[in-house]
C-alpha cells in the first residue's frame, strides 16, 4: 500500500514537473502572419469580371497573377505571365464556346458541380526538351493551365488574323479535352469503348503522326495515348471543329492497309463507331444531346474565329 | 540504487521540463518583422514622386535601362530600352511585394521585364526555352539604400539596381522622350564594321554587339600589347551607358553622350563624361586582328562536323538582310559547311540553304566552292565555284546568286570572334559588307 501511494506520488510529481504552461492563443497575433491565406492585391478591372462573370455565376475562379508556387509538372520550365490585355477576351471566349452551350443544355447545377475550379493562366508555352511546347495541363479536374496564353488572339483583339485561330483553337480543344475527362471520371463510358481497338494503345503515340494515327481510326496521334484520351480527344475534335470536318477526315483516309495492319473500311467504321458511342452516352449518362451541343459549340467557336 | 536512479530520473524530467514563453530574439516576432520590412519597402518605391530607373541585367548576359512608377495599388507603369517601342510606349502592368523566404517583388503580369524572360526566343534574341535567362522574381538585397534598391533574380540570379528619378527624367520617360534610335541612327551612318573610337588623343577599336548588348574594346599599349576590355551597355535618355566604366588613359569613359553624326567628317561626335568629347567613325581594318581566326572559324566545324549558321545572310552597306534570304519562301537559314563533301576527288565547302519543307528542317541546296586559302594577314578566301547542289526555287535565284558571288570576292574576308558561338565575317575590301555565324544550338 505503502507503495502504491508512493508511485501515485511519483507520478503526480512526475505530471506536475512535465506539463507546462499552455499559451493562450491571440488572435491579434495571428492576423500579423503575412500573406496568410495568399496573396492579396489591390482588385482591379479584370479581378472585378472574372469574379463576375466566372466565379458568382459558376464557381470557377480564373488565375493570372504569377504565383511561384504553382506547378505545371515541372518547375523548371522557363514560362512567364500573361499579358492583361489578354485575359478577359480569352475567358470570354472560353464562357462561350464551353461554359454557355453545357449550362444551355444541362442543369447549372450539373456543371456548377463538376466544372474544374480554378483555371490558371501562364503567357508562354512550356518548351520541352524534345523540341515540343506544351499548351494545357490538368490536374485530377480541379484545375486547368492553360498556356501560350500571349499568342491566342481572338477576333476583335488589336491585330488579329485568322492564321492566329491555330491558338486559340488549341485552347478549346485543350479545354473541352479536359472536361471530357472530368465527365467520365464520374461517369464512365460503356465497356465498349474500351475494346474497340485495345492493340493501337501505345504511350509512344509521339512517334506517330496525326495522319498515321488516322489510318488506324484515331482522331489524333494523341488519342492513342490511353483509352481515356481517345475518348476525350474525340470529344473535344468533334464539339470544336465540328461534324464537316469530321468527314472530311473520314474522307481522307487513303485505301489499302496501315503499318499497323488497319484497312480503310476498319479506320472508318472505328471512328464512326467511337462517334455513335460517344453520342449515346452524352444522352444516358449527362441527358445532353451530343449534336445539339456540338452545334452550340460550332456556331460560338466560329463566331470567336471568322 | 533503485531509489537513485529514480532520483536521477526526476531530476532529468524535472530539468527537461520546459519553460514556454514568447520572448524573440528581437522584440518583434518574424512575421511582424517581415511585414515591416515589407511596408517599408512598398513605401519606399510608391512613395518615390518621380519612380525609379532600372538597369537590369539578365544572367544571360547584357544590359538593359527602364524606368518604372509604382503607385500602392499594386500598379507599376513602365518604359524599357529593348526597342525603339517600347522606349516611348508607356505600359502598367501588375506587381506585389512577398514573403518569399526574403521580402521579394514579382511582377506578376507580363511587362517590358518579362520579354526578358520570354523562353519564346523571337520574341528576344534569346535561346527558345530560356529566353535571355532573366527574372520578374526579385528579392531585395541586404545592400539596398535609400535612394538605390538592389535586386536579385529567384530563378536565375539575374542584378537588378533601381536608382530614384529625378523630375526631368521623370517627365522625359514618360513623355515619350526616349529615343533609343538616338544612338542607333548615328551608328547606322557608320556603314562600316570596324570602328575606331578616338578619346583623349588616342584611339582604340570598338565592337558593338547590339543583340548581346556588349562593347568590345581592343588597343595596343605602348608597350607593343595587345589589350581587350568588354563590358554590356544600356541606353539612357541621352546616349548609352556602359555598364563598367572603360579607362581611356586618365579619362573614364562611363558611356557615349548626346551623339551627332557629321556627314561631311563621317563621324560621330560625343562626351564621354563631363566636358570630354571623343569621337566614333568608321575604318577598313583595325588596329589589332586576330590573324589566325579565320582558320579558327573554318576548322571548328571540320572538326565538329558541323556548320555555321545566319537567319538574315550579308548585311551591305547599311541594310540588314542585302540580297532578301528571308523573302525566299520558306527559307529558314543560310548555313556554311566546311568539307561538306567530296566530288571529282576535290574536298569542297558547302553555302546551304536551310528549308522548312513541311515542317521538317532540310538542306535543300546550296552553292559548292573549292578549298579556301588562309592569308597571313588574317583572311579567309573561300575558293572558286565549283557547281550547284540541288535545285534552286525561282524565288531564291537573285538571293543565291548576289550571295555566293559576295562570298566569291577575291579580297577575302576577316574574321572577328564575338564568343565561342559566334564569329562576324567582314568583307576585306571596304568592311561594308558582313555576315554574323552563329553556331547551331
Amino acid at each position: 500500500m505503502k507503495n502504491v501511494i508512493i508511485g501515485f506520488l511519483c507520478v503526480t510529481i512526475l505530471t506536475g514537473l512535465m506539463s507546462c504552461e499552455k499559451e493562450k492563443f491571440n488572435p491579434s497575433e495571428a492576423e500579423d502572419i503575412v500573406d496568410l491565406g495568399g496573396g492579396t492585391w489591390a482588385q482591379g478591372n479584370i479581378d472585378k469580371w472574372i469574379s463576375d462573370s466566372l466565379t458568382t455565376p459558376y464557381n470557377i475562379s480564373a488565375k493570372y497573377k504569377w504565383d511561384a508556387f504553382e506547378d505545371i509538372g515541372d518547375i523548371s520550365y522557363t514560362i512567364v505571365p500573361p499579358k492583361e490585355e489578354y485575359i478577359v477576351p480569352i475567358l470570354s471566349a472560353i464562357r462561350k464556346t464551353w461554359i454557355a452551350p453545357y449550362t444551355s443544355m444541362g442543369s447549372p447545377d450539373f456543371f456548377n458541380k463538376i466544372s474544374p475550379k480554378i483555371i490558371y493562366m501562364i503567357g508562354s508555352p512550356a518548351y520541352e526538351q524534345s523540341g515540343a511546347i506544351k499548351l494545357g495541363v490538368a490536374e485530377g479536374g480541379k484545375k486547368i493551365i492553360l498556356l501560350a496564353i500571349n499568342y491566342t488572339k481572338v477576333k476583335g483583339m488589336q491585330g488579329y488574323n485568322v492564321a492566329d485561330s491555330f491558338w486559340i483553337k488549341q485552347m478549346f480543344l485543350t479545354i473541352q479535352h479536359e472536361f471530357g475527362h472530368i465527365l467520365h471520371q464520374n461517369i464512365l463510358y460503356p465497356i465498349d469503348f474500351k475494346n474497340l481497338n485495345p492493340s493501337l494503345i501505345t504511350s509512344n503515340w509521339q512517334d506517330y503522326t496525326d495522319e498515321k494515327a488516322l489510318r488506324d481510326g484515331f482522331i489524333t496521334a494523341y488519342s492513342m495515348n490511353t483509352v481515356d484520351d481517345d475518348f476525350v480527344e474525340m470529344i473535344s475534335h468533334l464539339l470544336v471543329n465540328g461534324n464537316e470536318w469530321f468527314e472530311q477526315m473520314i474522307a481522307s483516309i487513303p485505301e489499302g492497309v496501315s503499318d499497323r495492319g488497319t484497312t480503310r473500311d476498319q479506320a472508318v467504321s472505328r471512328l464512326r463507331t467511337k462517334k455513335s458511342i460517344i453520342v449515346n452516352y452524352y444522352k444516358q449518362a449527362w441527358n445532353i444531346d451530343f449534336a445539339q451541343l456540338q452545334t452550340k459549340v460550332r456556331t460560338a467557336v466560329d463566331g470567336l474565329l471568322y | 540504487m533503485k531509489k537513485l536512479s529514480v532520483y536521477f530520473l526526476l531530476l532529468l524530467v524535472a530539468a527537461s521540463s520546459c519553460r514556454k514563453n514568447d520572448d524573440h530574439l528581437f522584440n518583434e516576432s518574424p512575421d511582424q518583422r517581415l511585414s515591416k520590412r515589407l511596408s517599408a519597402y512598398q513605401e519606399q518605391l510608391s512613395g518615390a514622386p518621380y519612380g525609379w530607373k532600372m538597369i537590369l541585367k539578365p544572367e544571360g548576359g547584357g544590359a538593359y535601362g527602364f524606368y518604372l512608377k509604382f503607385n500602392n495599388a499594386n500598379r507599376v507603369d513602365m518604359v524599357s530600352d529593348f526597342d525603339s517601342a517600347s522606349a516611348v510606349t508607356l505600359k502598367e502592368s501588375s506587381y506585389r511585394l512577398k514573403a518569399l523566404q526574403q521580402p521579394s517583388i514579382i511582377f506578376d503580369t507580363y511587362s517590358y521585364i518579362h520579354v526578358l524572360s520570354d523562353p519564346d526566343g523571337t520574341v528576344n534574341g534569346g535561346k527558345d526555352g530560356i529566353g535571355k535567362q532573366s527574372d520578374f522574381e526579385f528579392f531585395f538585397n541586404d545592400s539596398t539604400g535609400i535612394d538605390t534598391i538592389q535586386l536579385t533574380g529567384r530563378v536565375n540570379g539575374s542584378k537588378a539596381m533601381l536608382v530614384k528619378a529625378t523630375q526631368q527624367e521623370a517627365e522625359a520617360y514618360t513623355t515619350g522622350a526616349f529615343n533609343v534610335n538616338l544612338f542607333h541612327n548615328a551608328l547606322g551612318k557608320i556603314l562600316q564594321y570596324f570602328k575606331v573610337f578616338t578619346v583623349g588623343g588616342k584611339s582604340y577599336d570598338l565592337n558593338f554587339d547590339t543583340n548581346t548588348r556588349t562593347i568590345i574594346i581592343t588597343w595596343v599599349d605602348d608597350q607593343g600589347n595587345v589589350n581587350s576590355f568588354t563590358t554590356t551597355f544600356y541606353f539612357s535618355l541621352n546616349g548609352i551607358e556602359f555598364s563598367q566604366p572603360f579607362l581611356a588613359g586618365s579619362t573614364v569613359v562611363s558611356g557615349f553622350y548626346n551623339p551627332v553624326w557629321s556627314g561631311t567628317t563621317q563621324t560621330i561626335t560625343g562626351n564621354v563624361g563631363v566636358g570630354t568629347t571623343a569621337t566614333i567613325k568608321g575604318i577598313i581594318k583595325p588596329q589589332v586582328l586576330d590573324v589566325d581566326a579565320p582558320h579558327k572559324w573554318w576548322q571548328t566545324m571540320v572538326d565538329e562536323g558541323s556548320f555555321w549558321y545566319t537567319y538574315t545572310g550579308f548585311h551591305v552597306d547599311g541594310v540588314d538582310d542585302a540580297y532578301g534570304l528571308q523573302g525566299i519562301q520558306n527559307f529558314v537559314a543560310l548555313g556554311f559547311w566546311p568539307q561538306f563533301g567530296t566530288s571529282g576527288g576535290i574536298t569542297y565547302d558547302l553555302a546551304g540553304y536551310l528549308m522548312n519543307e513541311s515542317g521538317q528542317l532540310t538542306l535543300s541546296f546550296g552553292t559548292a566552292f573549292n578549298a579556301p586559302t588562309f592569308t597571313t594577314d588574317g583572311r579567309i578566301r573561300f575558293g572558286t565555284y565549283l557547281g550547284d547542289l540541288g535545285d534552286i526555287p525561282n524565288d531564291a535565284i537573285n538571293p543565291y546568286v548576289n550571295t555566293a558571288i559576295k562570298l566569291m570576292e577575291s579580297g577575302g574576308f576577316y574574321l572577328v570572334q564575338i564568343s565561342d558561338d559566334q564569329y562576324d565575317m567582314v568583307n576585306a575590301a571596304n568592311a561594308r559588307a558582313w555576315i554574323s555565324w552563329h553556331r547551331p544550338r
